[in-house]
């Protein structure tokens, strides 16, 4: 479908599905378009809406095939009053405690041999940032954020964990992300952090959305356990 | 009214319609594998979408108080304590009757329904089993059933109440003919891959792998490669076909990861979708392109034929 506006492509994801890409020089251009599409259309609250799920520098949207089809749902689009960026749901700030060098989640040494800075310029350059919230996916509540300076950049690891900690504090590429449960997964860790991001308790409540900034704050083993246990964060205590 | 499990065969797990509005959170989408025979099982009983049973493997489950069930799916065997009966119909039991299932093919899914549905507490808004995520089902940690779990049964209409067919016309009965082709909808990075790629996935048979499950389908044939080099992850819908760089296709089923980087072709038909999710190791699976508005005409035809049926 012919693109328009700041979107630079307009693809088909299924018969009940459009994919719409943004335009932008760079990701966090991109990614700011996107998320200015995904809230302009959730604002518009369309009967036969089913999901809106932005991505990185994507959104899908999922119609109910009986009310529309495509030509339907893009005719919207093309009339979709794009909100200011004032007018969004407000995107929350979070400034997260992480236990670096964590004994469960340490990867430090290996991470100083791949970039050649020492553990504490690694610390120092994860905590000096302000990252934003690109996409939340691959499990509830896991939020990849970016970017991180590229002299901490690590490729991800070339055979992935099969089990990495609730908590852990991972980098890979230019992305870093908290895994909000235990679960597989091939990114290096840095740490652990104490504030859940979800808890099967919460039901359909996550703690970072897509658009959130994120920064993390180093905090020593005695912090961590004192916050851990203030939000009942269960943690492997065995390295 | 509970349902108790006396035997449990490979697997058995509570699902519903899935979850909505949250795969912007991270939350899978998940709902039955075979949407087909999931609705005529719930239609049976004079409903929609109500928590309903999905196993795999033979069941065999006692009924604590009179009650009816519909069993669906593929070719299967049904016995009523010594009485033999058939699927797509709704049956009328009597308190301590035992129902058995076998299936003719292991690994098939079969779907068993009641009036008002099983009770399970909602876990992001669904009855939904979601191992991956620790999530859901009557054990509330995505754990499925085991031998000798009972299940309650909602409060509601009683089984008299049910005035819909208890019966389907043979037209409507799904066609599990695993030998007919899977239609498929090009979307996504269909661009990127080439012509002679894409006649080489229409044109071949992909033989189903061991590597399926409620995630993703793993398919091995003619490798199907793309010119992409990289991309952002990105929403990844139901049925989508995404071509790793060995050139092998996943369909990614119910349980999918909301999001993914790999490069996808296009997306299986929704009017196909309940049949390849029958599919078993071994099957041979052929495609054929259809596009987006046939795909859409041919599965409102297919519900609107429903609709009319049960008269709503």
């Amino acid at each position: 479908m012919q693109p328009f506006g700041r979107i630079r492509q307009i693809e088909f994801a299924g018969e009940d599905g459009l994919i719409l890409y943004a335009l932008g020089e760079s990701l966090p251009e991109k990614n700011a378009v996107v998320q200015q599409v995904a809230s302009a259309i959730s604002a518009q609250s369309y009967p036969w809406l089913i999901e809106v799920v932005p991505s990185y520098d994507s959104v899908m949207l999922v119609f109910d095939m009986f009310q529309v089809d495509h030509h339907h749902v893009y005719q919207a689009l093309l009339a979709l009053p794009l909100v200011s960026d004032s007018d969004h749901h407000p995107a929350q700030h979070h400034c997260l405690p992480v236990w670096y060098g964590a004994p469960q989640a340490n990867d430090l040494g290996k991470i100083a041999g791949i970039t050649g800075l020492t553990e504490r310029q690694i610390v120092e350059m994860h905590t000096s940032a302000t990252y934003k919230a690109f996409a939340v996916g691959f499990a509830p509540g896991f939020a990849y954020l970016g970017e991180i300076n590229t002299a901490l950049s690590v490729p991800r690891m070339a055979k992935p964990r099969t089990k990495v900690p609730a908590g852990a504090v991972a980098i890979a590429d230019r992305q870093t992300a908290v895994y909000p449960s235990k679960s597989p997964g091939g990114w290096h860790l840095l740490g652990l952090c104490p504030v859940p991001l979800y808890r099967p308790e919460d039901n359909a409540s996550v703690l970072i959305n897509a658009g959130d900034t994120v920064s993390f704050e180093a905090v020593s083993r005695e912090s961590f356990i004192e916050i851990a246990s203030q939000h009942n964060f269960e943690w492997d205590v065995h390295a | 009214m509970t349902v108790r499990l006396v035997s449990v065969g490979l697997n058995a797990i509570t699902v519903d319609a899935g979850r909505k509005g949250v795969l912007h959170q991270g939350f899978c989408q998940s709902g039955p594998m075979d949407w087909l025979a999931f609705q005529l099982a719930n239609q049976l009983c004079g409903q929609h979408n109500a928590p309903t049973l999905e196993f795999m493997g033979a069941l065999t489950f006692n009924i604590e108080d009179d009650c009816s069930v519909s069993v669906t799916g593929p070719a299967a065997t049904i016995w009523v304590n010594e009485q033999q009966t058939s699927c797509w119909q709704r049956i009328a039991l009597k308190a301590g009757d035992q129902v058995r299932v076998q299936p003719e093919r292991l690994g098939a899914r079969h779907y068993v329904a009641t009036p008002s549905g099983f009770a399970v507490s909602p876990a992001v808004g669904s009855a939904c089993t979601v191992k991956r995520e620790y999530v859901g089902g009557p054990h509330q940690d995505g754990s499925p059933l085991k031998t000798g779990d009972l299940l309650a049964v909602n409060n509601g209409k009683s089984s008299r109440g049910v005035a819909c067919p208890s019966s389907l016309p043979a037209h409507l009965l799904p066609s599990y003919d695993m030998t007919k082709p899977i239609g498929i909808v090009a979307g996504y990075q269909h661009e990127a891959f080439s012509d002679i790629a894409w006649q080489r996935l229409l044109n071949n048979e992909y033989e189903v792998t061991p590597q399926m499950d409620r995630m993703g389908v793993r398919l091995q044939g003619p490798a199907v490669q793309s010119a992409m080099s990289g991309m952002y992850s990105e929403a990844i819908a139901l049925g989508s076909m995404q071509v790793p760089p060995d050139g092998q296709p996943i369909v990614m089923m119910a349980d999918r990861q909301t999001l993914g980087g790999y490069p996808k072709v296009g997306t299986l038909a929704r009017c196909d979708l309940y049949r390849f999710a029958q599919c078993l190791a071994g099957d041979k699976i052929q495609f054929y392109q259809l596009d987006a508005a046939n795909a859409r005409a041919t599965w409102l035809l297919q519900q609107v034929a429903i609709q009319k049926w049960f008269g709503n």
